[in-house]
């Protein structure tokens, strides 16, 4: 692996920065050393401050039940057990509103902070759990795609900055910002991050993210962590497996010194509600005031299978999910960083129209999507699909995801969604 | 070469046991090096003529509660730990696995331990026989909702997941199989005491499934599912990938899905012919996996001979991505790659610590680095990092790694070095250090 100062000096000599990258890229796999360098550029244009966080609800969350169509007498006909009554729909307008439990997110619309996108999907839906999630992570959903979008920004961002403005971040040895390009907060990465060029982190308890010793030899850790380092450094082997290991070792290493660090330092009055979506969201918060510099947070939030006993299962998750977001916003906002990270939500499909034997439903198509954060332009986007004119008793999409992808990429990023999702679709007004 | 050719023979018994197994304590080793490989694996792949007594006594000493949650995990461990019939455990956890059921929403530990124990009598027969005991498994029954699948009302969870995950793979199916599959499973209920028929909420009618029509039930459908070609392609992928290798050729999948066929759906056969495939003795094959969280923690346990499972392992393994009995979806582990995510080899890392640290120096059995140390008669520093190497990875490292070992194990707690072994407290915080060193190699984390 190549060391910072070589990285300097490469830079130095006026290399271009495209050719530089691209001899990174020919020993393997950018490390935090060099993602560093590519932290350091500030960038106004694209606003480098800028963050997105995209919350995935694992399952396929029934978007019917989330942005109820409250006028629709088809609704009612098709939920005669699960659908939420009239009087209990918090109202947008006079057509849809939000389920009763997500008080925090009509608390958001009406500052003007929520974006809600209907009838969210793509064609030929695939309802498969896996299938669909991986299309959606991948945003390619004619082939098994290998990376993921936000992995091919993260690629995109590592080769698209001009050089000059590398070359005015001046970086003062032993004072480098050590930064991460993005931060998975599960203790699996999703594939929307793969990436051909960029190694992301995954923490999802940053307390226990510690390189240990035996407790009696404490003073050991330190003799141990340099011989660490400079066996995972030389470890000479072409297997792409063990190139992989490597590469995680080493960051994780990397990424907890700075991450601990940084979690220390954080102050904040907010409660957050107990459990994993609370403290991963807490986790986020401070890595975001902290000034870590991530682009891309990701987190997973499980448990939207409603197949039997949806009411109850449901509004659990949506209560948490809102309370949650409630916490984070005004963390943020107490650290004045509540206009720089986009929260986007999504499902991998939204469910049957009808419900089904369980009190539940089964897996359906499309389902909304919704986009929170100080930069947002609230509303309602995207038309509602019809309930009365079905595809097998499933919700035919209005909008492609890709287009909310390409609307964040182009318009909160600052990049060239069309080097990223492969073709150009047509940006919404929610940013 | 006589020698070497033993040599060559014992690597392949040492590389078929932690396949085919958790690793291997060296009383456990022994007796398949002296019998020979294909003794060996006859023996393993045909675990009821092993005598297993031991451990049921050591597991009744156990008293353990099947209602506790934490009990089923430890009692599964202890299982893995002190088994004779190390193949059968490794089926059991392939098909948690495969017919991946979660606690955590079945919110029932004693259905867990059922289902293992189903798992684990199936685990080598004839595959139709596993999927009809599943399929009218109360956990499983709960888990995919089939409870709530009833006549006009269908629940389609259970008919997609036993097409998509259970049996043939995405893509050979439409989604009318799904909804038609789903009826002929209707009234298929779990009751406490188990399966239960419920006649009044069956759909009597006639479906048309994968192109035939008649008045289907659940015992139909699992028979048509068993007998499609794409189910034994798709067990067979599964299976290599478990066992031998991520990127197996085609041929090697056909080989395998065609002892499938020709042995009436028999995986024991399958597995067999896995472990005797030119392809599992490859130089390729050899390291080529990433230990699950089982292989890594239950393998170091018996390499240092811990001879008990503390109550707080499964919570680390869990925190390294493989909580059984609650596998993060009904796909199950994916494995390979996803097993070493950053925090996720930190506490890899963080376990070996635990390993090596003082936790178990008072069991009797333990192998501390030190006590090894002095069994082998290691008295240099080369001597002693050549052991560790050769003992935990298998001289699988390039050399810088071997003389950066040796510069740390010949070395003061500042750091400073010393000309020979130190002594002592030294010696013993640098053996232990050096074993934790080995065990967050790149190459420790395979096999």
């Amino acid at each position: 692996m190549a060391n910072h100062s070589s990285i300097n000096s490469s830079l130095n000599r006026s290399i271009s920065r495209r050719d530089f990258l691209a001899g990174l890229a020919a020993l393997g796999i950018l490390g935090q050393q060099q993602l560093e360098a590519f932290a350091a550029q500030v960038d106004p244009v694209s606003g480098s401050e800028r963050s997105i966080l995209v919350i995935q609800l694992n399952g396929g969350n029934d978007g019917i039940n989330t942005i109820i169509p409250y006028s629709s007498g088809a609704y009612y006909d098709a939920r005669p057990k699960i659908a939420i009554k009239q009087a209990d729909v918090l109202r947008i307008d006079d057509k849809v509103g939000f389920h009763p439990s997500l008080t925090a997110f009509q608390e958001f619309y009406k500052q003007g902070k929520l974006a809600v996108i209907q009838g969210v999907g793509y064609p030929e839906p695939n309802r498969s759990h896996f299938r669909s999630i991986e299309i959606w992570q991948t945003a390619q959903p004619e082939i098994i795609g290998d990376t993921g979008w936000l992995g091919r920004y993260l690629d995109y961002l590592s080769i698209s900055q001009p050089p000059n403005r590398v070359m005015k971040a001046s970086i003062e040895p032993g004072k480098e910002k050590i930064a991460m390009l993005a931060v998975n907060v599960d203790p699996l990465l999703p594939k929307s991050l793969l990436a051909r060029k960029v190694a992301v982190p995954s923490v999802s308890d940053v307390q226990a993210f510690r390189f240990k010793v035996d407790p009696l030899y404490q003073s050991d850790r330190a003799l141990q962590l340099e011989a660490f380092n400079d066996i995972y450094n030389n470890f000479e082997d072409s297997r792409p497996v063990v190139k992989k290991l490597r590469t995680s070792g080493l960051e994780a290493n990397r990424a907890s010194e700075r991450l601990l660090d940084l979690v220390k330092g954080h102050k904040t009055t907010v409660k957050y509600p107990d459990g994993k979506l609370g403290s991963s969201l807490k986790f986020i918060a401070q890595m975001v005031s902290g000034g870590i510099g991530a682009k891309v947070y990701t987190l997973g939030y499980d448990g939207f299978d409603t197949h039997a006993g949806e009411l109850r299962t449901q509004t659990n998750l949506l209560a948490g999910l809102g309370k949650s977001l409630s916490a984070f916003q005004e963390d943020l906002k107490q650290h004045g960083c509540d206009d720089k990270v986009m929260v986007l939500v999504f499902s991998e499909f939204g469910r049957r129209v009808a419900e089904n034997g369980g009190g539940g439903t089964d897996h359906g198509t499309a389902g909304p999507c919704l986009v929170l954060g100080g930069g947002v332009k609230g509303g309602l986007y995207g038309q509602y699909p019809t309930l009365t004119e079905l595809d097998h008793g499933d919700l035919k999409f209005n909008v492609d995801f890709r287009t909310v992808y390409a609307t964040i990429l182009d318009r909160w990023l600052g990049a060239d969604s069309r080097e990223v999702l492969g073709k150009s679709f047509e940006n919404l007004e929610f940013c | 070469m006589p020698n070497r050719n033993k040599n060559k023979s014992d690597q392949q018994i040492r590389h078929l046991l932690k396949r085919a197994g958790f690793g291997f304590t060296p009383e456990e080793l022994a007796p398949y090096l002296e019998m020979g490989y294909s003794s060996a694996l006859d023996q393993l792949t045909s675990p009821s003529s092993t005598d297993n007594s031991a451990l049921d006594s050591m597991l009744a000493e156990q008293s353990f509660d099947f209602t506790n949650p934490d009990d089923i995990k430890r009692w599964w461990l202890f299982r893995m730990m002190f088994t004779r019939r190390p193949l059968e455990e490794k089926m059991t956890l392939f098909w948690h696995g495969h017919f991946a059921t979660s606690d955590n929403k079945v919110r029932n530990p004693y259905a867990m331990y059922v289902q293992n124990c189903t798992m684990r009598k199936y685990a080598f027969g004839k595959f139709d026989d596993l999927l009809l005991a599943m399929s009218k498994d109360p956990a499983m029954i709960n888990w995919l909702d089939n409870q709530q699948n009833r006549k006009n009302k269908p629940n389609e969870n259970y008919a997609r997941e036993v097409m998509e995950l259970f049996t043939m793979g995405i893509g050979n199916y439409s989604e009318q199989d799904v909804k038609e599959g789903a009826r002929a499973f209707t009234g298929w209920q779990a009751k406490p005491d188990g399966f239960f028929f419920n006649s009044g909420q069956h759909d009597n009618g006639s479906k048309t499934f994968l192109g035939q029509t008649g008045n289907f039930n659940g015992e139909d459908i699992v028979n048509i599912l068993a007998n499609q070609k794409a189910t034994g392609q798709y067990l067979a992928r599964k299976l290599i990938r478990y066992f031998a290798l991520y990127n197996p050729s085609n041929s090697f999948v056909d080989e395998i899905a065609g002892v499938y066929k020709k042995s009436d759906h028999n995986i024991g056969a399958m597995v067999s012919a896995i472990f005797l495939s030119h392809n599992f003795s490859s130089n390729l094959c050899f390291h080529s996996l990433i230990k699950s969280p089982c292989e890594y923690v239950v393998g170091m346990l018996k390499t240092f001979q811990v001879s008990q499972v503390d109550a707080e392992v499964p919570r680390l393994m869990s925190a390294m991505g493989q909580n059984l009995f609650n596998p993060p979806s009904v796909k199950g582990w994916d494995g390979g790659e996803n097993w070493i995510a950053s925090d996720v080899m930190m506490e890899r890392f963080n376990f070996a610590t635990r390993m090596i640290s003082q936790k178990f120096d008072y069991l009797e059995k333990y192998s501390s680095p030190a006590k090894i140390a002095a069994e082998q008669g290691l008295t240099s520093a080369a001597e002693t990092v050549d052991y560790f190497l050769s003992l935990l990875v298998e001289n699988d490292a390039p050399p810088s790694v071997r003389e950066r070992l040796i510069k740390y194990v010949s070395s003061d707690m500042s750091g400073k070095p010393l000309a020979k072994l130190p002594e002592d407290k030294v010696l013993d915080a640098r053996l232990r250090g050096l074993v934790h060193l080995i065990m967050t190699l790149p190459t420790y984390q395979l096999t």
